[in-house]
């Protein structure tokens, strides 16, 4: 082929034009790094790199969304430890209060420890967070959670909004729980019943189950489920069989333990109600309250207590031997020659189920393991109760943690103001004789009445046995009406005795000597010459800080349920951090893998490149030195 | 004597002549669009004796230009095939390399724009991570607006680039009617030989209009050339040229048309006028920088409307509801200047994912209004006024009013001018609406195990709320034994929930006008177990709204299963795919038109080795005729001196 002179230069200079831009291309991708140097080099790659490296962006984006929920998950978490904590000692101290070794000058000082802890437990509730954010006043993070109104109660101020954070793509984690949560403002309402058997109980019978089977019948309201004697006593007309007319002026006499509830003359009659009103015209003094309900007559101790129900049916007035009859309403025959006949009822056999108001909502005959139903709920109580064993249901309503330390300082304030609600117990548990010398005396009084007569002031040098009191006690009761021993004695320890009008009981030992001379662990020992130490022994004290405990139990668990779920979350939070990380990683590599250069073959590529461009220059140096013209 | 006398002379004005052509030639070996010469000899009338025929010497018979039209016109076609390719790579690599700066992109200010979103949702309260994230969105509308600003400089650069071009044709289209002449008149007066330079000068002009745009020539009996440029538009006939103006667009004044004026009718030749710079030019108009103006507005307008939707769901600081986030640019709708009637047409966004990256064109026939989508030519709609006001198309709803006339025709641009107008409409950081407008509370008093969750809301028709609305179980309120919650405050009434079959979770929607607000109930309430849900008052630590905010960076809201994001890096490689694509056309077109060059240069360039062999051998050639006259002289002095002697 014919080549032009011009033609020679042009391919030459475009050669070494090419290849100048080449080498320029390779320097700048050697200079910057990167394979791609404007999106035309790989335009796919480019959009992916994009892609990818907005996807590092935001996943160490969710990085640090996973750092500040985290930093405000080990907040909550120490302000939890530290509320775990109070309740803990809050508990011990009620423990503490509750023992009957307490007293009432003693009482207050654990309750201003108390308050004390009241207050850090409100500094732990306002807890505010890196930001000045309060933790736990939900959405409302800039109100105060928790203010203490004048008399003492809390009002929560914030919402049960949680805060969450975007910790993943498609992962959010809640950084915060609300203050009503942690503290148990909201009614934990579980649908479950705070149920369970008096502890005076002394049956086997115990609550298998309780829940709401009927959630249109249900009546939320405190219930109280009695046992007692299904008696089959129907009532009506008094079948006297007197054996002349009524020439022997026939009567009925119905006792119950012990104590004469009516006496009936012929012709007599007595509905199921009377008898009722009857019978319960003495409980006091019987201990025994009869209920009618679906045409039975249904017998129970008021208090729960080993002792049997003893029904006394005698026939008064026979003076002609087994002519003159009479058929109690408790089913016994009783004739002139047999005229009395004891129906003992040991163990329930009925039940009788009470609303808050003491009414009757339902009744029955109980058999281990049967349904006892009443306004939706279903109870199910398994073994063998005792006649007046009890078992109560009560809405599962919580008391936040504030209230119950509340009402735990005001009742150790003021233990005695207390006005109970069921009649008053108290147990006086581990008698201790006084061991004393020289001109003291020692006497202990209930309701300031002297219980030991005999002898009649202890002096120094008697002894005074747990069988001596007791029975100064027996003579104390029979002498004074409304006191009664629901179980124990001195002698044996564990006695409980009880006032049957519900009133307070007020034990003290009173001693006049300089050395302690005994207690009756529940009272407190005077330790000073002629001083009294009364110690008013509140039953509704004891319940208070029953259910003081139970709250607080309650409170602990909610408490460590929500540090638990704290936890779940961090692990969450962990795990997913590695997840970030580890898909950080794997999009940089990936990324890399795009738009990174590999040094090794651009390198080369540049060495023959260069050599390519000096050949190419060379070549045409030699080229154009050739002409013709030269040699002319 | 006088015969060798004769014939030495003509030989040496022969070899003169050639000698002067292969000077020409060496003079011109490095002449642009030069062909090298030939002299053409041949033998003089032989002299007729009755012995024969005697050589008489030599003659110039013509002097001609080597060369091949057909590689010349290859050349042409080349040419404009280069120029073409070349030209559009110049000009889209300037996108590619906006687009291509990590750090000028939009890609950096949208991801500090939702990362800084998420940090200020993880602090709700903070005014410090508030204003940080309001900053980084006036960074983001920044960036937005100076993408397409500088889309839109490159644009005017162009639009000026066809200004330049046109006058440049119409100019070599003068200049080609003047070859013409002179080489008509130069054949006429060299008796039927062609006048070499002249019509070189006229192929390089032809070179010269090649790099502008493609170019066809049919030769006249005369000599001279017809041209026709582009797909056969023609520019010279005979001794007249067609002038190319550019006028604005009848929708876009910013946007220039090319006509040719024909019986006084503007002809639009713009997409005619394909090949050259100017084919580049309308091409890199078309297909990279309008498309790239409403991709980048797409995704303004997307990211605006959806966010101020979003925004607007929520509650800000101050308990106010949200407002617009972002001032997002309206539809745009051009009429055309050539309109002849009254009517009127506008446009809003009913579903910003919908939008595509097209404009649409709509034109009234007289009867009913066609919409056109530009990108793929579909025909979308065809209908009168009252059914395409109720039609969205894609994403948009035309409104139109009446009085157009048959023939007018509309331009909707939902996107075009998105990113250029889009702006921040919250100044003050307390305005950013982290929060949701509504926040639920269980009773405390509740015994059951009630809990209501909130969902998203869906409207904000009726925030603030006037009243709180309170949900209260009762097993009998829709009627004896139909459970459910008696609902005081909003709606009122009663809604059905049966927790004996339903405690695992029921989905409620209240009626309008609070259908904005649903919510999932799940466990057992007791009889009287209340829940309220209440204006979210003070929620400042609430940043429910924000998290919908943020998911919108995931979320897919562009047409196409885009996300923001996406759609960018849609752009990024689609004009990464065109820049590639003109690499390569470029690359190929270099190698066609080096060959081609090299086969014109091949045929018609001056090799100075072969000139210079030519050169010795006429020198010889001429030193030979020479020294024939010279032994014509001595022979004759032979003769004299025989005479004399």
């Amino acid at each position: 082929m014919r080549i032009s002179s011009s033609q020679l230069h042009a391919s030459a200079i475009n050669s070494i034009l090419q290849q100048q831009a080449s080498l320029s291309n390779i320097q700048l991708q050697i200079a910057t790094g990167r394979k791609i140097l404007t999106p035309a080099d790989d335009p796919a790659g480019a959009a992916r790199a994009l892609g990818l490296s907005q996807s590092v962006l935001a996943t160490e984006q969710y990085e640090r969304n996973s750092d500040i929920a985290e930093s405000r998950l080990r907040q909550e978490e120490s302000s939890l430890t530290g509320a775990t904590e109070l309740i803990q000692r809050v508990r011990e101290l009620t423990i503490q209060a509750n023992n009957d070794s307490q007293s009432n000058e003693t009482r207050p000082l654990i309750a201003s420890e108390i308050k004390q802890r009241f207050n850090e437990l409100l500094t732990i509730a306002n807890t505010r967070d890196a930001n000045n954010e309060y933790l736990f006043s939900g959405f409302q993070s800039q109100t105060q959670a928790f203010t203490e109104n004048p008399d003492g109660t809390v009002t929560y101020n914030g919402d049960e909004g949680q805060r969450f954070l975007q910790i993943g793509i498609s992962r959010q984690v809640a950084t915060g729980d609300s203050g009503a949560d942690v503290f148990g403002l909201v009614g934990s309402g579980n649908g479950d019943f705070i149920s369970r058997a008096h502890a005076f109980n002394t049956g086997n019978g115990v609550i298998n189950s309780n829940a709401i089977f009927d959630t249109a019948a249900y009546v939320a309201d405190d219930y109280t489920a009695v046992l007692g004697q299904q008696t089959g006593v129907a009532g009506g007309a008094i079948a006297f069989t007197d054996n002349i007319g009524t020439d022997d002026a026939l009567q009925y006499q119905l006792s119950i333990n012990g104590t004469v509830v009516n006496t009936f003359n012929e012709g007599d009659s007595r509905t199921l109600a009377q008898i009722e009103t009857d019978i319960n015209a003495q409980t006091t003094t019987t201990g025994v309250r009869a209920y009618v309900d679906g045409g039975q007559l249904y017998l129970a101790n008021t208090l729960p207590t080993a002792t049997p129900i003893t029904v006394n049916e005698t026939l008064l007035g026979a003076s002609d031997g087994a002519a003159d009859t009479v058929t109690g309403f408790f089913g016994s025959n009783l004739t002139g020659a047999a005229a009395s006949n004891d129906v003992v009822y040991n163990n329930a056999n009925g039940y009788v189920v009470l609303d808050s108001s003491n009414a009757i909502v339902t009744s029955g005959a109980y058999t281990s393991g049967g349904n006892i139903d009443f306004n939706g709920q279903r109870l199910i109580v398994t073994g063998t109760p005792s006649n007046g064993d009890q078992f109560s249901t009560t809405p599962n309503t919580q008391q936040d943690l504030f209230s119950t330390l509340q009402s735990l300082s005001s009742a150790l304030t003021s233990p005695s103001q207390n006005i109970p609600a069921v009649p008053t117990v108290a147990t006086l548990t581990g008698f201790t004789a006084p061991v004393s010398a020289g001109g003291e005396n020692f006497q202990v009084t209930i309701d300031g009445i002297n219980l030991v007569t005999s002898p009649s002031l202890p002096t120094a040098g008697d002894t005074i046995t747990g069988a001596q009191l007791d029975a100064d006690l027996a003579t104390f009761i029979s002498t004074n009406a409304g006191y009664r021993i629901v179980s124990g004695s001195f002698a044996t320890d564990d006695l409980v005795l009880q006032k049957t009008d519900g009133s307070d009981l007020v034990v003290a030992i009173t001693q006049n000597t300089s050395t302690t001379v005994g207690a009756i662990n529940g009272l407190v020992g005077a330790t000073t010459n002629g001083t009294v130490a009364d110690t008013t022994i509140s039953p509704r004290f004891h319940q208070t800080i029953a259910r003081v405990l139970d709250n607080l139990d309650r409170n602990l668990s909610s408490v460590i349920d929500i540090r638990s779920r704290v936890g779940a979350r961090l692990n969450s939070i962990d795990d997913q951090s590695n997840l970030n990380e580890s898909s950080i990683l794997q999009i940089r590599e990936t990324l890399s893998g795009i738009q990174d250069l590999d040094y090794a073959s651009a390198i080369s590529q540049l060495e023959q490149q260069t050599i390519s461009l000096q050949a190419a220059q060379q070549s045409f140096l030699r080229i154009q030195n050739l002409s013709l013209f030269n040699f002319l | 004597m006088a015969e060798l006398t004769s014939i030495g002379t003509s030989a040496l004005l022969a070899f003169q002549r050639s000698l002067g052509t292969v000077s020409h030639n060496i003079a011109n070996a490095t002449t642009e669009g030069y062909s090298r010469q030939r002299v053409g000899l041949s033998t003089r009338i032989p002299e007729a004796t009755g012995v024969g025929f005697f050589g008489s010497g030599v003659q110039v018979g013509d002097v001609s230009r080597v060369y091949d039209q057909f590689t010349l016109d290859r050349l042409q076609t080349n040419t404009s095939n280069y120029s073409q390719a070349e030209h559009f790579l110049g000009l889209v690599s300037q996108v590619d390399n906006l687009l291509a700066d990590e750090s000028a992109g939009l890609s950096p200010s949208l991801q500090n724009f939702f990362n800084s979103l998420q940090n200020s949702v993880d602090d709700p309260s903070s005014a410090s991570a508030r204003q940080v994230f309001l900053s980084d969105a006036n960074a983001l509308v920044q960036r937005f607006q100076s993408i397409d600003n500088r889309l839109r400089e490159l644009g005017a650069d162009a639009e000026r680039d066809l200004i330049n071009i046109t006058n440049e044709i119409n100019g070599l289209g003068r200049a080609l009617v003047r070859v013409n002449e002179a080489i008509v008149i130069g054949s006429e007066s060299g008796a039927g030989n062609s006048p070499n330079d002249l019509l070189d000068e006229r192929d390089g002009l032809l070179q010269d209009l090649s790099e502008l745009t493609s170019v066809q020539t049919v030769t006249q009996k005369d000599g001279s050339l017809n041209v026709f440029i582009g797909t056969g538009q023609a520019l010279v006939v005979g001794d007249t040229v067609n002038r190319i103006e550019a006028v604005r667009n009848q929708f876009d004044p910013e946007r220039l048309d090319l006509v040719v004026q024909q019986g006084g009718v503007n002809i639009n030749v713009t997409q005619q006028l394909t090949g050259g710079r100017l084919g580049a030019v309308v091409d890199f108009r078309t297909n990279v920088l309008e498309p790239g103006l409403n991709s980048l507005g797409r995704v303004a307008t997307g990211l605006g409307t959806n966010f101020n939707a979003q925004h607007q769901l929520g509650v800000d600081l101050n308990g106010n509801n949200g407002r617009a986030f972002f001032d997002v640019n309206p539809v745009d709708v051009a009429a055309s200047n050539g309109n002849a009637g009254t009517g009127t047409l506008s446009a809003t966004i009913t579903d910003a994912s919908n939008l595509t990256n097209s404009n649409y064109e709509v034109l009234y026939d007289g009867a009913n209004y066609r919409v056109t989508r530009l990108s793929d030519q579909a025909n979308l709609f065809t209908g009168n006024l009252a059914t395409l006001n109720t039609t969205p198309i894609d994403g948009f709803q035309l409104t139109v009013a009446a009085g157009a006339v048959a023939g007018d025709t509309f331009e909707v641009q939902p996107t075009r001018n998105g990113a250029r107008n889009i702006g921040l409409l919250v100044a003050d950081s307390s305005e950013i609406a982290h929060a949701a407008p509504i926040r639920s509370t269980n009773a405390l008093s509740n015994t059951g195990t009630v809990n209501l969750e909130l969902g998203a809301v869906s409207s904000a028709t009726t925030f603030p709320l006037a009243a709180d609305i309170t949900l209260v179980f009762d097993p009998n309120a829709l009627g004896a034994g139909v459970p459910g919650f008696f609902v005081s405050g909003g709606p009122g009434g009663t809604l059905a929930y049966n927790p004996a079959t339903e405690s695992s979770g029921k989905a409620f929607t209240l009626t309008t006008p609070f259908d904005g607000i649903n919510f999932n109930v799940t466990g057992t309430p007791a009889t009287g177990d209340s829940i309220t849900i209440a204006n979210n008052t003070n929620g400042v630590g609430d940043n429910r709204n924000g998290l919908l905010l943020s998911r919108l960076q995931n979320d897919i809201t562009l047409a196409g299963n885009n996300t923001y994001q996406d759609s960018f890096a849609e752009l990024v490689a689609d004009v990464g795919i065109r820049a590639r694509q003109g690499q390569i056309t470029e690359e190929t077109q270099l190698v066609l038109l080096q060959q081609t060059e090299a086969e014109r240069q091949s045929v018609s360039g001056v090799n100075l080795d072969e000139e210079a062999a030519r050169l010795i051998q006429l020198q010889q050639a001429y030193q030979a005729a020479a020294r024939v006259v010279t032994v014509s002289n001595a022979l004759f002095d032979e003769v004299i001196s025989a005479i004399r002697g």
